[in-house]
């Protein structure tokens, strides 16, 4: 009831001041290396939305007492912060002031007001400096739980989530509702954590890896001394592997081991040019240190990802998590992987959203205390999202890499119930 | 009449094959085992293979019979003593040989051509002239794997006059792998929590099995049987790539070396675990625990650091964690794919590290949840090189017995009384290369060294030596490192030592001109307040001269080529070794602890025929990887070491040469002992009579080939006397007494098998003959276990039986 009444008195609310968006639900998932937040922005955009959610109110109300819908259009939008700089994050909820709604709306206690909905390590970490900071309480979710959900919601809710990318060419896949699963979750954060999923809050944890995003980052900023992920990224474009990884051919002479099926280019040893180079690291172009990096872990991921998937006799692979964050080369060579190991019986997709899983799915949470359904109706691609790559060779920027997938948000409804 | 001759060789299918073309009967016919000889068949022949890598080249031969002794004297002696000239015995050759391992750097590939050569492998072997002198070099052919056999071949042609013969890369691993799990006993063992354990592999139940070689890059096989496998998976993170990057990262110079550092390193200071980022809590949900690594390199992401502001030991661990236990999880998902149990590692990247066995075992045992164990080769280096050498068609070996291969463990192995050209030092084999980090540790971990040089060869810029002087003794340990970085290591003490004088040593300095100068170095230590100094010399490969093992450990007088450089002599007396208390405690560079020995093969062991289940007799039954028991048999046979030292020198005229071979034999069986104190496991699995066999090598080693000769002469002499008086009193006794005091004398003379303290003290109060009697005192009835009438009664009926 409270909330209920919350969200169409803000709504109202904001409707006469002709603010645009109302934050209303907030999730965080905090990792070893980002905060990725989900918040659900409800919008006062004519009569037409305010009778949806009359009418929707008429159909939801039923006769139970206890249920009391109403249905919120609006929009989810995605953020993401370096947990390193934590403070950014604050201050981001601060000025959009979502901690404080819940004061504002009548009746409701502080302390049922003042909770987040929170996943990830971090979730436990930080409890205390957001309770200090903003008075906030984070209510920790599973971090599985929260993968899964999210998994689950964006491959049903939201058409064109999921999508094959080979050789440069991204497909977008539709993923039938009803054959979903069993599939298997590869979300690669910091480490990599692989979940076998055969339906709404049923899976497994099946595998993982260490060598994961991570390992890509800090033994790339070791090597390269790179700022950031993204910079570090940008420099894997341009980079070249072959100079310093030991490929078939440096071993035959030039010649294929055809007999095994590796052509002279496969990677026999990652690195291991390094090995009879008398080069110190600083004679290796960073560019190509940052691609051979990105190979073998990516390499690396796919395999075992798919090893775990003959494993279940899972055809389906969606690959998510914060390392990926749409990067072509990256995609590429996990599909490679993967398509390689399997001789293309399995596929490797990916994810529109797919830093935001666990931020989604502690978002899907409130359902037990707040809503009843999110329906996703289309994805709003707000900014310029293709920023064209090959400007001015200027490959090094980080924000012409900056994620597309921060900015495209999720229209949607959202169906409250009490 | 000459093909006769020709059956009794091949009667027995396990005997290597000979080419008996040309066989003759020699001499009488009307004997009834007649001399055969093979004139086509060289003693030997030797035959070499290659596994050419990309970091390591790996080689195995086979050298048929002794390797030639130094000079044909000492042949011509061992012969006569051991009787092959006798007439009554068959005088074709002893068909057994030796498989030797040595490895080598591939880019510094030359100096495995410089040995091949000096050995004059590619000819097959020293005597091969003799035979096959009409065949010449271009004919030769080496069988090799590896890329290397592909990039190399024109390289081998055009220096040694050899075509490089391909050999299909994973059939060799796969034979090699089947060859060492079939042939050799307690060739495969667990690695857990750092505690090995040698597993015998019923050959019977050997396939399906999961090879992994963890080579520069990694290669899955599934291997159904000989000759049949499938390679299903590999991974490029392997060995070349923690050398690779490790490399980059630390300045490490060398694998060893940076394997050496993952021991003194910490891992968490750069990896992300799971209290990490759950501030210090366990996921227990999904059964993570806190120390758990969630992101291999992840905290360094978060920390401000430089690559400069990391520890190279903490980077070295965490790359050595990361990459082995992502090969074992791949490895172990694969086997689980194909319902395999047992997976087997092998490869250079392996070599014996308790850490990276540890990891792969746990990762393993981790995802498997304990149904599937990791099992690693003590040869897991020479897995390709071994195929290689199985793929020649004549040697025979495929299917050799388990008790045709023993393995020994000589000191200077694979130069045993062979001419050796090149550096007088640099030449000492693969095993040596241990104990570089051992003195060094030795050193840094406070020990009293009293001074140490070092030995650089300048013709490949490589450390090839070791001189340290602890109190009045004196060791010489030599290793082959690459370039100088170990002196970097030497930072850590240089404070406390002073170092850095060089001499420099013309290149066409003789052993005797260095030896001089060494003598020179010792009267100069006296006055000099230097407590370490580097001796550099130069050796001209060309005019280094014909040295041998032997004639080199001679003139270096107590100088000693042992493979470890021991904790300083507990005490002043031959062999008296204190038990080194460094066990546990300080990290130690455990790349050493395995030793490969050589491979004798023997056809003429064969298993006992009325044995019900030969394969699991096992005839050694006191087993020395029992703490308690080797600890005993230490304190005997270090005990019984100076008597034992007298008796072989006294064997040999006790001539100063032979003082000092016993002095050296002494200090190397010491080390042998110590070194077994120190890691059990050292040289696989171990019995006494193993241990025994070790000591008798050893002694051969040095040139005493009977250490109780003249004790045998005289003994001998002393019985022979006596005989008549004996054979008179057994002949009057009854038939009933006669078999016993047969049986007593049989009993008696046992005691003297294997040297018992309790016998040596015997044996120093009386002649042979006293002994006797108090043994036979010592035998009479009642026995403890005694089938003495059954056995009477059976031999006396059917005796009787017999007459009627």
């Amino acid at each position: 009831m409270d909330r209920n009444g919350v969200t169409e008195g803000e709504l109202e609310g904001r409707g006469m001041n002709k603010c645009v968006e109302q934050v209303s639900h907030l999730a965080l998932d905090i990792g070893g290396s980002l905060v990725k937040m989900v918040y659900f922005c409800g919008e006062n955009s004519g009569s037409e939305h305010q009778q949806g959610i009359l009418s929707s109110k008429e159909s939801c109300g039923l006769s139970n007492g206890n249920t009391n819908c109403s249905v919120l259009r609006g929009k989810l939008h995605f953020r993401k912060f370096e947990t390193s700089k934590i403070n950014e994050c604050l201050e981001f909820m601060s000025s959009k002031q979502f901690h404080r709604n819940g004061e504002d709306c009548h009746g409701a206690s502080v302390s049922e007001k003042n909770i987040i909905k929170a996943t990830g390590g971090g979730a436990f970490k930080f409890a205390d400096l957001f309770k200090e900071k903003l008075g906030m309480t984070l209510d920790k979710v599973d971090e599985m739980n929260s993968l899964v959900a999210g998994a689950n919601f964006l491959l049903k809710a939201a058409s064109l989530e999921a999508y094959t990318y080979m050789d440069g060419q991204k497909e977008y896949v539709q993923i039938d509702q009803n054959d979903l699963y069993p599939y298997l979750l590869v979300n690669i954060g910091s480490g990599v954590s692989m979940i076998k999923v055969d339906g709404d809050g049923k899976f497994e944890r099946v595998s993982g890896t260490s060598v994961g995003g991570g390992t890509f980052w800090g033994l790339g900023k070791l090597l390269t001394k790179c700022k950031s992920f993204d910079e570090l990224l940008g420099l894997s474009y341009s980079g070249n592997n072959r100079v310093i990884d030991m490929l078939v051919g440096d071993i035959y002479g030039g010649m294929d081991y055809s007999k095994i099926g590796l052509s002279s280019t496969a990677i026999a040893s990652s690195f291991g040019k390094a090995v009879s180079e008398d080069k110190d690291l600083e004679e290796y172009k960073p560019e190509d240190v940052a691609r051979s990096l990105l190979r073998m872990i990516s390499n690396n991921i796919g395999q075992i990802a798919y090893l775990n998937a003959l494993r279940f006799g899972l055809k389906r692979i969606f690959f998510g998590g914060f390392f990926i964050r749409g990067h072509a080369y990256t995609m590429d060579t996990i599909s490679v992987g993967v398509n390689f190991w399997s001789n293309g019986e399995a596929k490797a997709m990916f994810l529109r959203h797919e830093g935001f899983l666990g931020a989604l799915g502690a978002f899907m949470s409130h359902r037990k205390d707040g809503f009843a359904d999110l329906k996703a109706h289309h994805l709003v691609e707000q900014v310029p999202t293709k920023p064209s790559r090959n400007a001015g060779g200027c490959l090094n920027n980080s924000s012409v890499l900056k994620d597309v997938n921060e900015n495209i948000s999720i229209e949607c409804t959202m169906q409250l119930s009490n | 009449m000459a093909p006769i001759g020709g059956n009794p060789i091949h009667r027995s299918s396990s005997r290597p094959q000979l080419d008996v073309s040309g066989a003759a009967i020699q001499g009488n016919f009307e004997e009834r085992d007649p001399t055969i000889l093979l004139p086509n068949q060289s003693d030997d022949i030797s035959h070499l293979a290659l596994d050419i890598g990309g970091s390591l080249i790996k080689l195995v031969y086979f050298s048929r019979h002794e390797d030639r002794p130094v000079n044909d004297r000492i042949k011509k002696t061992i012969k006569e003593r051991l009787g092959i000239s006798n007439g009554n015995r068959r005088s074709y050759p002893v068909l057994g040989g030796r498989l030797h391992f040595v490895k080598f750097e591939t880019n510094k590939i030359n100096q495995c051509l410089d040995f091949i050569s000096s050995k004059q492998l590619h000819c097959g072997g020293m005597d091969a002239h003799l035979w096959h002198s009409g065949v010449s070099n271009e004919n030769a052919v080496i069988k090799a794997t590896g890329g290397g056999a592909y990039k190399y071949a024109d390289l081998f042609k055009e220096r040694l006059g050899v075509s490089i013969e391909k050999e299909d890369e994973m059939n060799c691993l796969v034979a090699g792998a089947n060859f060492l799990l079939k042939a050799i006993r307690h060739e495969a063992f667990t690695h857990m929590e750092g505690h090995k354990a040698f597993v015998q592999i019923d050959q019977n139940d050997l396939f399906p099995y999961l090879l992994v070689n963890v080579g520069s890059g990694v290669s899955i096989i599934k291997v159904d049987g000989d000759g049949k496998f499938e390679r299903v998976s590999g991974t490029n993170v392997g060995g070349g790539t923690y050398w690779g990057l490790g490399k980059l990262l630390t300045k490490c110079n060398s694998f060893d070396e940076l394997l050496e550092l993952s021991q003194r390193g910490d891992n968490r200071t750069i990896d992300m675990l799971v209290g990490d980022i759950y501030g210090g809590m366990d996921y227990s949900k999904i059964g993570l625990s806190a120390s758990t690594i969630a992101s291999s390199f992840g905290k360094a992401i978060s920390d401000n650091k430089d690559l400069e502001d990391y520890r190279p030991e903490d980077i070295s661990l965490s790359l050595l964690r990361m990459i082995s236990y992502n090969i074992g999880q791949i490895s172990y998902l694969n086997a689980l794919r194909f319902g395999l149990k047992r997976i087997f590692f092998g490869g250079f990247f392996i070599r014996g590290h308790a850490y990276t066995m540890d990891t792969i075992s746990f990762a393993v045992q981790f995802w498997s949840k304990g149904t599937s164990q990791a099992m690693f080769l003590r040869h897991e280096g020479f897995l390709g090189a071994l195929g290689a050498f199985m793929s020649y068609e004549k040697h025979g070996l495929d299917d050799l017995m388990v008790h045709q291969l023993v393995e020994r463990f000589p000191m200077g192995a694979p130069y045993i009384g062979g001419n050796v050209h090149g550096p007088p030092l640099g030449d000492l084999n693969e095993k040596a290369s241990v104990c570089c980090m051992k003195s060094d540790l030795l050193i840094r971990n406070g020990l009293p060294a009293s001074a140490m040089f070092f030995v650089i060869d300048l013709s490949s810029l490589s450390v090839t030596g070791c001189l340290v002087f602890l109190d009045v003794s004196l060791w010489l340990v030599t290793w082959k490192t690459t370039n100088f970085s170990l002196f970097r290591n030497l930072d850590g003490f240089g404070s406390k030592h002073a170092y850095g004088i060089f001499f420099l040593f013309s290149s066409f300095s003789t052993v005797f001109l260095q030896q001089y100068y060494f003598l020179f170095f010792l009267e100069q230590m006296k006055t000099w307040d230097l407590k370490l100094m580097f001796m550099v010399y130069c050796t001209c490969v060309g005019f280094g001269g014909y040295i041998s093992w032997m004639e080199k450990f001679i003139l270096k007088g107590t100088e000693i080529t042992a493979p470890v450089p021991m904790a300083p002599p507990g005490t002043t007396g031959l062999g008296g070794f204190e038990v080194p208390s460094s066990r546990g405690g300080i990290l130690r560079p455990d790349a050493s602890k395995l030793n490969v020995g050589v491979l004798h093969l023997v056809p003429t062991l064969e298993v006992f025929p009325l044995l019900a289940d030969p394969k699991m007799y096992e005839p050694n039954t006191i087993d020395l990887s029992n703490p308690g028991e080797l600890e005993y048999w230490f304190t005997v046979l270090s005990g019984h070491l100076p008597d034992l030292v007298d008796k072989a020198v006294a064997s040999e005229g006790g001539t100063d040469d032979a003082k000092r071979r016993g002095d050296a034999f002494a200090r190397a069986f010491s080390a042998h002992l110590a070194r077994l104190m120190e890691e059990p496991a050292a040289y696989g699995k171990l019995g006494l009579a193993n241990l025994l066999e070790l000591r008798e090598e050893c002694l051969r080693e040095f040139h005493f080939f009977d250490a109780y000769r003249s004790i045998k002469q005289r003994e001998n002499e002393a019985s022979l006397a006596v005989l008549p008086d004996l054979l008179m009193e057994i002949d009057s006794m009854d038939e009933e007494t006669r078999l016993l005091k047969l049986v007593e004398g049989v009993l008696a003379a046992n005691i003297f098998d294997w040297g018992s303290r309790a016998c040596v003290d015997l044996y120093h109060k009386g002649t042979i003959i006293e002994i006797y009697r108090m043994s036979r005192n010592k035998m009479q009835r009642p026995w403890q276990a005694s089938i003495m009438k059954t056995f009477l009664q059976k031999l006396l009926k059917i005796d009787i039986e017999d007459i009627q």
